[in-house]
């Protein structure tokens, strides 16, 4: 009899513990269909739309920085770890540095500045091709920055990881690597709080449904849209629960173009934007937009009724360099 | 010699220490095997001297025909080209990247090994089931953990449960119904559940043991069996994993013929001549396709039955492989996966992964050392004392694991891509093999009830 209530108790223990590898499952084939409107990701978690939020607002648009994958990503990034001193010279030479950088001996310049700036000009040379966005993701997103093994395997696990496995632009493997979304957006809750950040890094570009041959139209490659980062914290014995938001404009987001490089690369300076504190704790997040013009769809900012095609925002990476999560 | 062996301090706790080398390397400890290999070198180092003069009689009497293969085999893994790595390395190329100090672990291990199985048979300072049970306790308590792990992480019967549906992991998606927790190493990891019934179905298959033992005689022996063969019994069940049941059958077959005594009537010129004749027809039919000679890939296409019987996806790897190793192409390994685009490796079976990877010498060596393996099997089954169900236990696991990897192996082990160094594992890290090999050195010693075979030559004279 003691046997069996033990042989029952484990295995309503196993039943009952039974899903914590499958907490975040979907139908197979789900967001990777020939039908373009059935590719949405739309999963935002249910406080996020119900729960009283405290939000604030942040308008940036003047304070983006907008780059392809192709792009040299020192000006806009590795200057500012740099700086930051969340990168040393050695580490920046060995990551980002072309030959000719690495060739440049410290022993052959009169002092520490001349030799700061020559390598300074070499890693933010147009032809270093080590030094660009997609070098710069492959080695600061999510899972592979320097993370505790804890916090990159919480970024690799569920669908969310598309936009932390460092691949920021279309990889010709079509909708599997990134994650279509409408203008109500997308939300995801992290299984770790935000700790101190720097930058904030997204990758996305626009997609339509449109057939634009059948239509004898030029392809629209490019379009307006607003786009609305929502960072969460839980309530806590010292603060309500709040919710910032920054908001800015992409002029020229690329959108349908053929080319797969063709992706806008959208950072800002959070910590600076923001304050160093006001996101600690965060432990969600939420991204949406609204398709402002799209010569096609909205010529002029109006909306063509006549037209059942559809935008969507295809995201691909989400970064925050050398943040700190616990 | 065991008067010798028995008042040795340093021998006892040497041979004791080295059936626990055994177990460890059973257990699968990942990639902290090559330690339990470099003990197993050592203590083969300290036991040698006790066990000298016994081997220099042995070597002469077919132990050297046994340690060679194995050897030569060890030695290929040693240079083979897909066993390092590359300044360059690309996706559709095996490079399993172990630093050679590991290979060089890994040849003086696995010698190592076959003669600790000597000398352990040779002491005679445990009994056969002892061994026997450990090893396969050890080849059962990572399945046991694995299910724990899976039924936490999954719930029971998984695969129905979650049928069609995926999760993602590092932006891919996998099939929750393909999926188990495994354990490697000290970690639990996410793996092909195939892999995880393989070895459930293996553990299972000791149990036919038990259509041989004496209840009253030996509960030890019952016990352990029931236990270790419930572990994949249930692991199968639990996962709903029930078409693995099907590489039950050679061992099934086995088991039966022997209980009803059908062995010894099959036993005969008849027999014999009908399975020479089927292995050399199929290796006629093998050759003859594989070098396409009467245009037989094109006669076979024209058929669905003989297209999938002779000229399947598997198939076809198959004659690749066989023509770059015997067109002597591939003498000591290739790295590439593809040949002219068309992927070879992993091929599906263990002796074909062998041939690309260890090239046709070390296919040729490995080959040599199963067939002196299986001889000397024969001989043990045929004349060793040891009980009949411990027998039976042993080629029952040896058959279905031979039968299991012959049609599907390697696996790809660990699910995630991150994983596929370790998932191109060779089979000089398998812990069936090195177990296999244990085996090997330790049937190499009969042990001849004398006394016996006396009695019953004199009551036959009467």
């Amino acid at each position: 009899m003691r046997k069996n209530k033990w042989i029952a108790l484990l295995i309503s223990v196993l039943t009952l513990t039974g899903c914590k590898a499958v907490t975040e499952t979907f139908e197979k084939g789900a967001f990777h269909t020939q039908d373009f409107s059935e590719n949405y990701y739309t999963n935002i978690p249910e406080r996020y739309l119900t729960s009283n939020y405290e939000e604030t607002v942040y308008e940036i648009s003047d304070r983006i920085n907008i780059n392809q994958p192709l792009d040299n990503a020192f000006d806009n990034a590795i200057r500012n770890d740099l700086v930051n001193q969340n990168l040393s010279l050695e580490e920046a030479i060995k990551l980002y540095g072309s030959a000719e950088t690495k060739a440049i001996k410290k022993e052959d310049f009169r002092n520490e500045i001349e030799y700061m700036e020559a390598i300074f000009n070499s890693l933010s040379s147009a032809q270093n091709d080590k030094a660009s966005w997609i070098n710069y993701a492959a080695n600061n997103n999510l899972v592979k920055g320097k993370y505790s093994k804890a916090i990159q395997e919480s970024f690799k696990r569920g669908i969310f990881s598309k936009l932390t496995d460092g691949i920021i632009k279309c990889d010709g493997t079509g909708p599997k690597v990134r994650m279509q979304i409408s203008e109500q957006g997308m939300g995801q809750t992290f299984e770790h709080e935000l700790i101190s950040y720097n930058r904030f890094v997204l990758s996305a570009r626009g997609g339509t449904s449109v057939d634009y041959g059948s239509y004898g139209k030029a392809r629209v490659t490019k379009a307006k849209v607003k786009i609305n980062i929502s960072f969460f914290i839980e309530k806590s014995t010292t603060n309500s629960a709040s919710k910032h938001t920054v908001t800015f404009i992409v002029p020229e987001m690329h959108s349908d173009n053929e080319a797969i490089l063709f992706t806008s690369i959208i950072s800002f300076d959070l910590r600076e934007v923001l304050g160093a504190e006001t996101l600690k704790r965060v432990n969600g997040l939420m991204i949406s937009y609204e398709l402002l013009e799209h010569e096609f769809l909205k010529p002029g900012g109006v909306l063509d009724t006549s037209l059942n095609e559809e935008f969507a925002l295809m995201l691909y990476e989400v970064m925050l360099p050398y943040s700190s999560w616990r | 010699m065991k008067d010798k062996i028995r008042e040795s301090k340093l021998a006892l706790i040497s041979l004791f220490l080295a059936l626990e080398v055994v177990l460890f390397i059973a257990l699968d400890f990942g990639n902290i095997g090559p330690v339990f290999k470099a003990l197993a070198f050592l203590l083969t180092a300290i036991l040698a001297p006790f066990f000298f003069e016994e081997m220099k009689v042995d070597l002469g009497q077919g132990l050297y025909v046994l340690l060679m293969p194995i050897l030569f085999y060890a030695l290929v893994t040693l240079v083979a080209p897909a066993y390092g790595s590359y300044p360059e390395m690309y996706s559709n190329e095996v490079f399993m990247q172990l630093p050679f100090i590991t290979r060089l672990i890994n040849l003086l291990g696995i010698v190592g090994l076959l003669l600790l199985g000597y000398f352990i048979g040779k002491s005679e300072v445990f009994a056969t089931k002892h061994i026997f049970i450990v090893i396969l306790a050890g080849l059962a308590a990572p399945v046991l953990i694995s299910l724990f792990a899976t039924l936490i992480n999954y719930g029971f019967f998984h695969p129905l449960v979650y049928k069609s549906l995926v999760t993602y992991y590092a932006g891919h998606e996998y099939e929750v119904s393909s999926q188990a927790s495994l354990l490697y190493g000290f970690r639990i990891m996410v793996g092909d559940l195939k892999a995880l019934a393989s070895m459930a179905v293996i553990i299972t298959s000791a149990g036919f043991g038990l259509l041989f033992v004496n209840e009253k005689k030996d509960k030890f022996t019952i016990i352990s069996l029931v236990v270790i063969s419930a572990v994949g019994v249930l692991t199968l069940i639990f996962t709903a994993s029930f078409a693995a049941l099907i590489y039950l059958l050679p061992a099934l077959i086995f088991a039966l013929l022997l209980k009803f005594d059908l062995l010894k009537k099959l036993k005969n010129k008849v027999t014999l001549g009908v399975v020479i004749a089927l292995v050399g027809l199929g290796a006629i039919i093998f050759l003859l396709t594989a070098y396409n000679i009467f245009n037989l890939q094109a006669v076979w296409q024209t058929n669905r039955v003989t297209r999938k019987l002779f000229f399947n996806g598997y198939m076809q790897r198959f004659y690749i492989i066989f023509k770059e190793a015997f067109g002597l192409r591939n003498l000591y390994g290739h790295f590439a996966m593809t040949v002219e685009g068309y992927k070879v490796f992993p091929s599906g079976n263990f002796l074909f992964d062998a041939m690309w990877i260890d090239g046709l010498i070390g296919f040729v060596a490995l080959l040599a050392f199963f067939v002196m393996f299986v001889i000397r099997l024969v001989k043990y089954f045929n004349k060793d004392k040891d009980e009949r169900v411990l027998k039976v236990v042993l080629i029952s696991v040896l058959l279905t694991a031979f039968f299991r990897f012959m049609l599907r192996y390697p696996f790809k082990i660990f699910t995630y891509q991150e994983f596929s160094d370790i998932n191109n594992f060779p089979l000089i890290n398998s812990p069936l093999f090195l177990v296999t090999v244990f085996i090997a050195g330790y049937v190499f010693v009969l042990k001849e009830d004398k006394k016996i075979e006396e009695e019953e030559v004199t009551h036959a004279e009467k």
